[in-house]
């Protein structure tokens, strides 16, 4: 007995062990934040136009007899934790308000100051949304988890006018970031973010009839409201219409298992990019279908777009001018070496 | 901070130690908090209706945090299948007796996105909580009002049907007037 139960001891603090190293290496293993950085200028594009259109319409929205007047906001939002800037503006301040968050969107999207301009942009995001909460969709729910995860990771470390101030700076050598936990922090957060999405998507689907008998999908090209495309030529192709809606449901529900399989891992993608772009072209949500395909994006290889981004970013070396007979040799100097720089480097901060 | 990289060779002693997540102490405190972020992510989706007491009650215990983040969202898009769309039509009266008539939203809105805002107004109207119908659309027929100087607003609530493959077949539009149904909501002055 004696020995079955040390058996069963040391087989629980292997599981223990395995799992402890294997949730480090899964949340805490560095990697290069390029990949962070791209999705950095995406959602931040997205940023900007989301609050962009709202600009056209900022008074009907934000000002005194908008759409959802404060009072209803406010009742509507009782208890449930909900945090907006916009309570604290005064009328007249609502233009400055806009203007000072779109000059941050769009310095975050830049990757100026990014550590202070992620947080930012994740605030002004979900003011915005809770300050219009009934005309918010999909989209601003993306476009807040993105951010707040940017906000999380150095988002600024690559691709951005940080890299670009600090090279010039002579603070950071060679063409790729160093890698990072907390960029692998952020992007596993997102990763993990886009499984419960998906997942929760499928299975909520499950209690509809029509997504079992085949219909669903012809309900949604059917609904005028959402058209952008004319599909109801597949009303004469039921079986097109059942194969799409089986499909988009065994997608969503297979994602979160699916998708960590590196050799199921761009099949998972390209059904994933054929599916955002479908919804984007016949159903006319562009925006959602695109920051659903920026989210996706966060599991394309580190490594691989590290080093893809690193070689388009290479700058050639500058031909040698023709050296003039007339001008004296150069002074050859000596070489530095590298410890020499080691002061100047010594207050460079990391990733992390 | 969201500096680069540096060459490790040239880094001093002191810069090659344990720093942020490298830290072990650190790790567990952020390893906890991982846990709980899971677990709220998690909770919020599952507590949305039909949902468990277990995944109801985990989600109002997280719901500070939750709301906080604008975390508290079901994800449950076109589920549990898609369904017709709600619209609201209004007649808006002037001082002078002149009538505005027009239905939110409007399909000639540009760009999309704001079409797609105008359109989850009215989708979102019939979410409204008990008690608060009233207030809802008082604050639509108000904005309404504003907007076209009128003094009186008449809302309606439209529903617009999905046809079945069938009836396009037979030749049926999407836009069929008799696809809608409409009710009064309410006379506001």
């Amino acid at each position: 007995m004696s020995r079955i139960g040390a058996a069963i001891v040391d087989y629980v603090k292997d599981c223990a062990r395995a799992s402890a190293e294997g949730w480090d290496e899964f949340w805490f293993r560095p990697a290069d934040p390029t990949l962070l950085g791209l999705i950095r200028i995406l959602s931040g594009l997205m940023l900007v136009y989301t609050h962009a259109v709202w600009g056209l319409v900022l008074p009907d929205f934000f000002g005194e007899t908008s759409w959802l007047n404060e009072s209803l906001v406010r009742a509507i939002s009782t208890g449930a934790y909900r945090y907006s800037f916009w309570w604290l503006v005064p009328q007249g301040m609502m233009w400055p308000a806009y203007a000072l968050s779109m000059v941050i969107l769009v310095l975050y999207t830049v990757g100026y100051r990014s550590r202070i301009t992620s947080v930012l942009s994740f605030l002004i995001t979900v003011s915005y949304a809770y300050r219009t909460p009934a005309a918010t969709f999909g989209l601003d729910q993306i476009n807040a988890m993105l951010s707040l995860y940017l906000s999380i990771g150095p988002s600024g470390a690559a691709l951005s006018v940080d890299r670009w101030l600090a090279r010039r700076r002579g603070q950071v050598i060679g063409d790729r970031p160093e890698p990072s936990s907390s960029a692998n922090l952020a992007l596993r957060l997102i990763n993990v973010h886009m499984c419960v999405i998906y997942l929760f998507a499928g299975v909520a689907k499950l209690q509809g009839e029509a997504w079992w008998n085949g219909e669903a999908m012809w309900r949604a090209f059917a609904n005028y409201e959402y058209q952008s495309f004319d599909m109801t030529w597949m009303a004469w192709h039921p079986w097109m219409v059942n194969l799409a809606t089986h499909i988009t449901i065994l997608w969503e529900i297979s994602f979160v298992a699916l998708i960590w399989r590196p050799r199921w891992k761009p099949i998972v993608l390209l059904g994933g990019t054929l599916m955002h772009l479908g919804i984007g072209f016949c159903l006319g949500m562009w925006t959602f279908g695109l920051i659903m395909l920026v989210g996706c994006s966060s599991f394309l290889p580190t490594d691989a777009v590290g080093a893809m981004v690193a070689a388009m970013l290479r700058r050639r070396p500058r031909p040698e001018p023709a050296e003039s007979p007339s001008y004296p040799a150069p002074v050859t100097r000596p070489s530095v070496r590298i410890e020499s720089m080691e002061p100047a480097l010594a207050g460079v901060p990391d990733g992390d | 901070m969201n500096g680069g990289d540096v060459d490790d060779r040239a880094a001093p002693l002191d810069a090659r130690r344990p720093r942020g997540l490298q830290r072990r102490w650190v790790r567990r405190v952020v390893s906890a908090w991982l846990v709980l972020h899971l677990v709220a992510i998690v909770a919020s989706p599952a507590a949305t209706e039909p949902a468990s007491e277990l995944a109801t009650d985990v989600c109002g215990y997280l719901m500070p945090y939750l709301g906080a983040l604008y975390l508290d969202h079901g994800y449950h898009f076109f589920a549990p299948e898609p369904v017709e769309s709600t619209l609201i039509r209004y007649v808006a009266e002037r001082k002078d007796g002149s009538v505005v008539e027009g239905v939110i939203p409007d399909r000639k809105t540009k760009p999309r996105l704001l079409y797609h805002r105008y359109f989850m107004l009215t989708e979102r109207m019939s979410e409204a909580p008990e008690g608060l119908e009233e207030l809802w659309q008082e604050s639509y027929a108000r904005r309404i009002a504003q907007e076209h100087d009128a003094v009186k607003v008449t809302l309606f609530e439209r529903i617009h049907q999905l046809p079945t493959m069938e009836k396009v077949r037979e030749g049926g539009r999407l836009d069929e007037p008799e696809s809608y149904d409409e009710e009064e909501l309410g006379v506001f002055e």
